[in-house]
């Protein structure tokens, strides 16, 4: 190890490194993570401490055609994409073998029945960079798979293509950040209702497509049903996209459901008492409807205890599942 | 040593040979533990780079390695004088928001209750996060979504494998089962499918002891002790069941394989449904809530019914 002094004259034991090399293989770095021309480069060259110098162009180039020679594939894109360099293939592979690139084959073709732009953008960006480093052989068998493998002839996804449109408005509403009035018709009364509505996400259940937003009135999240979404009317009114948006509850868990239940990721033990077999839980939700549903069934071993409006509300649920009941109840009397 | 042609020299003139060097011996090293001498006689292979090196340069050229973000060991008698590469970042790197699309996919094909497909999704899943660089954020995100969810450990994936093996025969099995309540016991069961249903693995069989269907949490098996016969007159008690159902349940209904739709209107739908276990029934007719009526038979019906006063005296007493 070479001791080299610092500025006050001490001797700095830093490990002698060839910076030659150090520039080539941090170039393989940065062009690892993103696309990139000779002025980017330059000045990510600058901005690197362990460099920390301004190259010229003639000099990044050399050390791109070094990775060519040792066994990258970089490809220069033409000026539409700015004159970036690309790594197309890398000569260190990843092991995956058949059934892997079967799935990844399968997964891109779910994805690709979606009609959602940023959605499939980013699944396809992640096969790209995967593809880098596979060998020719692999790549060869993924692309078979590929072309063989389309799962809409035995998956119901049919609501995908027929709401086409309405997904890729909604998703460009939520890079909007603009309010929505929704026209929203009620499932159960049939009435259309005008709800105010900051865009969120789409979430996809099956071959069901929810639109999830935060109704500005009711100060909760929703999740509206495509099947149901009569028009949309954007306003030209911002809202700020920082705000926590999910709401919570806490409700207890009682008996055996105190062992089995699994905790989900929105979930949070408030208390845990193993003696009495009670356990008190804080949850995040993003459609009180479908919240209600999911802890009807868990009996009478579920209590929601706070807030008190949507406990109240969870009676007033309750009754209205027992009306169908009414002649049984008769019954039991 | 290997032939260059003369358009080649040209451009050989124009590349780093220094940094042509520090390739090869990383590839070298990607390929096991390598001392100096491997190091020298792997670089006199490649004309461009065959010159030998010293101790000292190769001592630079390592800590080069290992100032870009490797992890090499040092030489010492314990690993036979050789450098180990024990991680680099010349991997995959993604960024936050293709681990978060990578997220979102994994949520999206979870809801198709597939379990032979979640089951390869999770194989993929991991494969990639090995492939991540170890200090990245992203690996741990992405490594939690696995850990949390999966509800299915390695050994868990061996035993459903062997499951369906007996699923498919209907064997009598022997079981080491993790009761929640009960603690670890031994069990025998019938078995006859397996399950995929929030996200859970379940064992549908036949309890021989308690003479009734249940379904097992697959993560809750801690071995399959034995596999007996194929029992060729299993025929398990099925309860034939039918419900209505409206309102947004209606619109977003799936059949499950046991049920077929025996009337459809614009207002509702009647269900037909193969009942095996009925505590699994009465859950899933209140997860419709007022969506949904079960008509027959009237003891099913009123078991709901039943159910429902039994939460509503849960609110009223409190």
């Amino acid at each position: 190890m070479k001791i080299i002094n610092n500025k006050e004259g001490k001797p700095n034991r830093k490990p002698k490194i060839c910076a030659t090399a150090y520039r080539v293989l941090s170039l393989f770095l940065i062009l690892n993570e993103k696309d990139h021309n000779i002025d980017e480069l330059t000045e990510f060259f600058s901005k690197d401490p362990n460099i920390g110098k301004i190259y010229t162009d003639e000099v990044v180039i050399k050390y791109i055609k070094t990775l060519r020679e040792v066994g990258f594939t970089i490809t220069k894109k033409n000026s539409a994409y700015f004159n970036r360099y690309s790594i197309q293939k890398s000569p260190f592979l990843f092991e995956f073998d058949e059934k892997n690139l079967r799935t990844l084959a399968i997964v891109e073709d779910y994805i690709n029945n979606i009609q959602q732009y940023n959605f499939k953008k980013q699944y396809n960006n992640v096969i790209n960079k995967i593809q880098r480093f596979l060998s020719d052989e692999q790549l060869a068998i993924f692309e078979n798979f590929r072309t063989q493998i389309k799962i809409h002839k035995f998956l119901d996804i049919s609501k995908y293509e027929k709401y086409k449109e309405l997904i890729k408005t909604w998703e460009e509403f939520c890079m909007d950040d603009f309010r929505l009035i929704v026209s929203y018709r009620s499932p159960n009364t049939g009435k259309i209702d005008k709800l105010t509505i900051e865009p969120k996400y789409i979430k996809y259940d099956n071959n069901n497509v929810y639109f999830g937003g935060y109704n500005f009135y009711s100060h909760e999240m929703q999740l509206l049903l495509i099947d149901y979404i009569v028009n949309i009317h954007k306003i030209p009114v911002k809202f700020k996209n920082d705000k926590e948006i999910y709401s919570s509850i806490v409700f207890q868990l009682k008996g055996r459901l105190t062992k089995n239940y699994r905790l989900r990721n929105e979930d949070k033990i408030v208390e845990k008492d193993s003696n009495s077999e009670i356990l008190t839980i804080s949850s995040l939700y993003e459609d009180k409807n479908l919240l209600f549903k999911r802890l009807l069934k868990y009996g009478e071993s579920c209590e929601i205890l706070y807030p008190q409006n949507i406990r109240y509300e969870f009676v007033n649920f309750i009754k209205d599942t027992m009306k169908n009941y009414t002649y049984a109840e008769n019954q039991m009397v | 040593m290997s032939k260059i042609n003369l358009n080649h020299l040209k451009e050989i003139d124009n590349i780093s040979i220094t940094g042509y060097r520090i390739i090869e011996i990383l590839k070298l090293l990607m390929q096991g533990p390598q001392g100096e001498q491997d190091i020298n006689n792997h670089l006199s292979k490649y004309s461009l780079v065959s010159k030998s090196l010293s101790k000292d340069m190769i001592c630079i050229y390592i800590n080069t390695l290992r100032s870009i973000g490797c992890n090499i060991s040092r030489p010492t008698k314990s690993n036979n004088f050789k450098y180990t590469l024990k991680s680099h970042p010349f991997t995959l790197r993604l960024n936050e928001t293709e681990v978060d699309g990578l997220i979102d996919v994994r949520n999206y094909l979870s809801k198709f209750d597939n379990w032979e497909l979640m089951l390869d999704v999770n194989k993929l899943y991991s494969l990639i996060i090995n492939t991540l660089d170890d200090l990245s954020p992203e690996k741990a995100k992405l490594s939690k979504i696995l850990t949390q969810s999966s509800f299915l450990t390695e050994k868990s994936t061996e035993v459903l494998e062997e499951l369906y093996m007996c699923c498919r025969e209907q064997r009598l099995i022997s079981l080491n089962y993790n009761s929640p309540n009960s603690g670890e016991k031994v069990i025998e069961v019938i078995a006859d499918d397996i399950l995929f249903e929030n996200e859970c693995f379940y064992l549908w069989c036949y309890n021989i002891k308690l003479s009734e269907i249940q379904y097992l949490r697959i993560d809750r098996i801690n071995e399959i002790l034995e596999i007996g016969e194929e029992v060729k007159d299993y025929k398990p008690e099925i309860i034939l069941a039918r419900y209505v159902l409206k309102g947004m349940s209606k619109d977003t209904y799936i059949p499950r394989p046991e049920e077929k739709i025996i009337k459809k209107t614009d207002e509702f739908l009647l269900i037909e449904t193969q009942v095996k276990n009925k505590f699994r029934f009465l859950k899933q007719m209140l997860q419709y809530g007022p969506d949904c009526i079960v008509e027959e038979p009237p003891f099913l019906k009123q078991e709901v019914a039943n159910e429902l006063n039994s939460v509503l005296r849960v609110y009223e007493n409190n």
